[in-house]
């Protein structure tokens, strides 16, 4: 029987099948992604580090680590060091020069994975034939080609090859970060490596074991942290990239499910204007003797298999939208995605989609059983027989499947949040959000109600009437789109505020360009170059390097040897939180980059003590970032001693600053009373603004082969690669979003369908009379118009909300209303329901006048 | 010259893959003022009839001329001007929008006129006169789900009259109603179309009402019998 009544249903079906895909499709595809994230980690962990431990320090390494790393490796593996530095890097032919990382790798690096290079091959010839190697920025930005050389410190090096891959370093790093790779032993001929520069030592182990890793981390973790060396294993990094991606799969997982569960609404929707449809076909089959629960029955049964053709059309594509996220995100992951059907994702996403779509059509299909059999000979006896059967019969089974919705809900939320804490909150979320979207639903459409213009002409007026029919869906379609239209408002919120943190001048900079250490002596001639094009220097900032002498009146060496000899293991824990242990390795060893200023400036905040004053001071006076103040158990009224290249300095905290490192605006740890400070030796920092690319490039050039040493920065380029990798991310969770969007706009078309014969009727009456096409067509375009706005308008309000929450809250950042983006939401919205409301109004724009009598014939 | 002319009209509808007729080779005349009812068993093409009369469809094949403009000769736009500028109609079911209060219900008409709208206040007061006129001043900002079918119908009439048709074609106006409910309906059609002074063509069922008219025309099979 109910295969009979499914045959004659066909097309009208659609919007139930549709609605159980959009919501199975996100569910196949983000788990589908999600496993395959974990599948790769597994098999690409170490691929992720190209060794099983990292070591690294801005300092060589002490040789009595070395002494441990030998004895770990002649034990366990091998030892691969990688030298890298910043400088400028410039092309033999053209001289045209950009800032690049120099990466000097001995030939046993990566241990694990392989580099690949064009020609093949390239990698493993560059310690036997030397020569460099350049990923594909570096060339773009020096404009060379393989075969030419570049000039890297004193050598010039012919490019033997680019490096397209890397294990573990996502192309995105590259962007950034551009590379030029030499053999680890021509570095010293190089002329780099000096006082000053920016060098990072690593070193990468090979264990056999990885057990022998953790024992070696196990042992030595004092002694490296002494010695201010960082570390990082294959394993760490597996697990922080799990962590990573658990988060971000379990965000558009419960994206996903926003879907599913919208999807559930619309084929309840759907199956509730089907059924309102059978009503007389049900009416007969109970005039022929069929029980109320026999025709649930029918109808469920019907439902599970319209649920089943959709969950597998919705699989269906899950897959394929699996297959394609690999592509999208090539650039930002850092490891190689394999796609596999994952068939566990497949089956719980079939699984969830039938039970979801069935229990919701429940819900509709239940008071079919209350048809009555007098239905079949007086239409109008279906309608309220119903209502007082229901009334009066028992209400069990409608209590049953109301509890197993939200059960459905709850539990499907748990299973997305991976935990029952965060599920729980995801439930009470959605229906605070529902709550907040029905509430903002009501104002509006209330508002609207009164504020429609009673001076407009008939059509909109009418237009606007309609959304207030009898027995109206229209908080529901708006409720239903505007949680689309919030969830891809509150992307597009919180994208805008990031995009505007790292702007320029969110970042404190009007300055785009940086000129680093520049010698004393070279000041002048950069001030020149920047006068010589017009280019007026913004600002010119003392870099003072200089190394603690004495912390208090105890010399560095003698702290560093008690931390050694672990006198302070037991009171130094916790170490950031006591002013009361001993300084911190790390901030006693490290090489400060200080400056002088009479100033505060923006993006720091003087937290104690007082920034002095115009007045004389005796002795140097010094202001101190509040992290490294209390890594070295400093406060106001301390001394400190400075060694300043070989010049010991002892000077008095006056003040303590906490800096927003986020901000480009150059800033420092040490900041020192200007004039106290008179002979040591300093390099500058100059700012300058160039708007003109060309320019920018020019002066780039200039400053690389007339100013040896010094780096120029074109921080646009910085910016636009923070673009870049928001773009990326967006458009990973836009997409999810647009599932919620498309699943609350096929509910409209369920809606709009359930309408049609109401819309019919009113279309024919007014044709009847008098009402020309045109009339009808505004009317029509009226009601979409203003229902897409208000669901756009409720979107956009929630999602301001939240997005304010979140970038206050969660980012914290400063916050700004996207006005315009939201509008341009707002009107898309409008247009979209407009489309969809006219596609599903086909048939009615032009209804026979006839239709209006014809009507009154039928019921007669 | 009368105010309705139908020509050798006949309607054909497909079914299956041949045609049905509905109405063959009609030839009438209604006088204007006249007041005309049709009658005839079920199926006897009275409703269709009333549809081409009123330009709500057009012939297979003759003509129609309604205040002599040949239906015909111009489109569907056209007729629904012609319609929104002389004709009125009552239906069985009533038939008000129910998005509408009373008194808007009542404008629509008015509204729809070709020609400039008349201000606001004006239609406000024309709608409740009217209103007041069936009786039902005090339900004017009712909507027509808190109306009982005898005040829909009323309601129905006074839109009906609202821009002071030429013509006025109701179907079945009583056929939904309790005969008490109809005959009052009834008592107020027959005043407001004499005060009006409106051409009216009336199908019904009800041999009663047919008696008021002062024609009326029987058909059969789609065919007249008498007229």
């Amino acid at each position: 029987m109910a295969r009979r009544e499914l045959r004659a249903s066909g097309r009208r079906l659609t919007l139930f099948i549709a609605s159980v895909s959009v919501g199975v499709a996100a569910i196949v595809a983000v788990g589908g992604f999600k496993a395959n994230v974990l599948a790769s980690l597994q098999n690409q962990g170490r691929l992720l580090l190209g060794a099983d431990l990292e070591l690294e320090s801005r300092f060589e390494f002490p040789p009595e680590v070395r002494a441990h790393l030998d004895s770990l490796v002649a034990a366990v593996g091998a030892l691969a060091d990688v030298t890298s530095l910043p400088t400028m890097v410039a092309a033999g032919e053209t001289g045209r020069s950009a800032l690049l990382t120099v990466r000097a790798v001995e030939p046993t690096y990566p241990f694990y994975g392989t580099v690949e290079t064009a020609p093949p091959g390239a990698w493993a010839g560059l310690a036997r034939v030397g020569g460099a190697l350049a990923d594909e920025a570096a060339m773009t930005r020096l404009g060379v080609t393989i075969g030419d050389t570049i000039v890297v410190g004193d050598r010039r090096l012919a490019v033997r090859g680019r490096v397209t891959t890397i294990p573990g370093d996502p192309g995105i790093r590259s962007a950034v970060n551009p590379r030029v790779y030499i053999a680890h032993e021509d570095l010293a001929a190089t002329g780099l490596i000096r006082e000053g520069s920016l060098v990072a030592y690593r070193t990468y182990v090979r264990a056999e074991e990885r057990r022998s890793v953790f024992r070696f981390l196990r042992v030595h973790r004092e002694e490296l942290g002494a010695a201010a060396i960082t570390w990082d294993t294959a394993a760490e990094r597996e697990r922080d990239l799990e962590r990573a991606f658990d988060a971000l799969s379990r965000f558009l997982g419960l994206v996903g499910l926003g879907a599913l569960l919208l999807g559930g609404v619309g084929v309840a929707s759907a199956m509730h204007v089907y059924v309102r449809q059978r009503r007389e076909s049900a009416a007969v089959l109970r005039c022929l003797g069929a029980s109320g629960w026999t025709l649930v029955r029918i109808y469920v049964l019907q439902a599970v298999v319209l649920a089943l053709v959709g969950a597998a059309i919705g699989a269906l594509l899950g897959v394929g939208l699996q297959a394609a996220v690999p592509a999208v995100l090539a650039d930002v992951l850092p490891l190689d995605l394999e796609f596999r059907a994952d068939w566990a994702s497949i089956g719980t996403g079939i699984a969830a989609g039938l039970w979801t779509a069935t229990v919701f059509a429940c819900r509709t299909i239940l008071p079919i059983r209350h048809v009555p059999a007098l239905g079949a000979v007086r239409d109008a006896a279906i309608g309220t027989s119903a209502a007082s059967e229901t009334e009066t019969g028992s209400r069990l089974a409608e209590r049953v499947v109301g509890a197993s919705i939200i059960a459905t809900i709850v539990g499907l939320c748990i299973w997305q949040a991976g935990n029952v804490p965060v599920g729980l909150g995801f439930a009470v979320g959605a229906a605070v959000t529902l709550a907040a979207l029905t509430g903002v639903a009501n104002a509006l459409v209330a508002l609207i109600r009164r504020a429609a213009p009673r001076k407009s002409p008939f059509p909109v007026r009418q237009g606007v009437a309609n959304l207030f029919r009898p027995q109206n869906q229209t908080r529901a379609a708006v409720v239903a789109i505007g949680f689309g239209v919030f969830v891809i408002g509150t992307i597009t919120v919180v994208e805008t505020n990031v995009r505007d943190r790292f702007s320029l001048a969110a970042l404190g900079m009007s300055a785009n360009m940086a000129v680093f250490d520049v010698q004393q002596d070279q000041t002048a001639g950069v001030l020149a170059l920047l006068e010589e094009g017009g280019h007026p220097p913004l600002d010119v900032i003392p870099i003072i390097p200089a190394r603690l002498a004495a912390v208090r009146g105890r010399p560095t060496s003698e702290l560093l040897a008690e931390i050694e000899r672990g006198r302070f293991r037991r009171r130094a824990s916790p170490p950031d939180t006591t002013s009361f242990g001993p300084p911190q390795g790390w901030a006693l060893r490290r090489e400060y980059r200080n400056s002088a200023r009479d100033t505060v400036v923006a993006g720091e905040r003087i937290v104690e003590g007082d920034w002095w004053g115009a007045e004389a001071a005796s002795g140097v006076q010094v202001s101190l970032e509040t992290e490294v103040a209390r890594a070295l158990r400093v406060g106001v009224g301390d001394t400190i001693s400075w060694d300043f290249q070989g010049r010991t300095i002892a000077s008095e905290v006056t003040s303590l600053r906490i800096v927003d490192w986020a901000r480009l605006e150059p800033n420092f740890v040490a900041v020192f009373r200007p004039g106290s400070l008179s002979g040591v030796a300093s390099t500058d920092l100059i700012l300058t603004r160039i708007d003109d690319p060309e320019a920018r490039a020019v002066f780039q050039d200039r400053v690389a082969t007339g100013l040896p040493g010094a780096l120029v920065i074109d921080l646009t380029s910085i910016q636009q690669t923070i673009g870049r990798i928001l773009d990326r991310a967006a458009l990973a969770t836009r997409f999810m979003g647009g599932f919620t969007l498309f699943a609350g706009l096929l509910i409209l078309a369920a809606i709009v369908v359930a309408s049609r014969a109401l819309r019919r009727r009113e279309n024919a009456l007014l044709r009847a009379l008098g009402a020309s096409s045109s009339a009808l067509r505004t009317i029509l375009v009226t009601e979409f118009l203003v229902l897409g706005a208000l669901a756009g308008l409720t979107g956009a309000v929630l999602s301001a909300i939240s997005g304010w929450a979140l970038s206050v809250w969660v980012f914290e950042m400063p916050y700004r209303v996207p006005v315009g983006l939201l509008l341009v939401l707002c009107v898309g919205t409008a247009i979209v329901t407009l489309v969809i409301g006219a596609l599903g109004s086909r048939a009615v724009v032009r209804p026979s006048a006839l239709g209006a009598i014809r009507a009154a014939e039928a019921t007669g | 010259m009368a105010m309705i002319v139908a020509d050798r009209v006949t309607k054909t509808y497909p079914s299956g893959g041949d045609l049905l007729t509905v109405l063959e080779d009609i030839d009438l005349e209604v006088e204007a003022r006249d007041f005309v009812a049709i009658v005839g068993p079920s199926g006897s093409g009275k409703t269709t009839l009333l549809g081409l009369l009123a330009g709500l469809d057009r012939p297979s094949s003759g003509t129609v001329t309604l205040d002599g403009v040949r239906l015909d000769s111009i489109d569907e736009d056209a007729r629904a001007r012609l319609r929104a500028e002389k004709v009125g109609f009552v239906f069985q079911t009533f038939q008000l929008l129910p998005t509408l209060t009373a008194v808007e219900n009542v404008r629509v008409p008015l509204e729809l006129a070709p020609g400039e709208t008349a201000p606001d206040a004006e239609l406000e007061a024309r709608a409740n006169d009217l209103l007041a006129r069936v009786g039902l001043a005090d339900r004017a900002d009712h909507y027509p789900v808190q109306l009982s079918g005898g005040e829909q119908q009323r309601v129905s009439l006074a839109r009906a009259f609202a821009h002071e048709p030429t013509v006025l074609f109701a179907d079945e106006p009583t056929g939904n109603l309790d005969r008490q409910t109809g005959a009052g309906v009834v008592e107020l059609l027959r005043e407001l179309n004499e005060e009006a002074r409106t051409t009216l063509v009336l199908v019904t069922h009800d041999p009663e009402l047919a008696a008021l008219a002062d024609r009326v025309i029987r058909l059969e099979s789609g065919r007249l019998v008498r007229a």
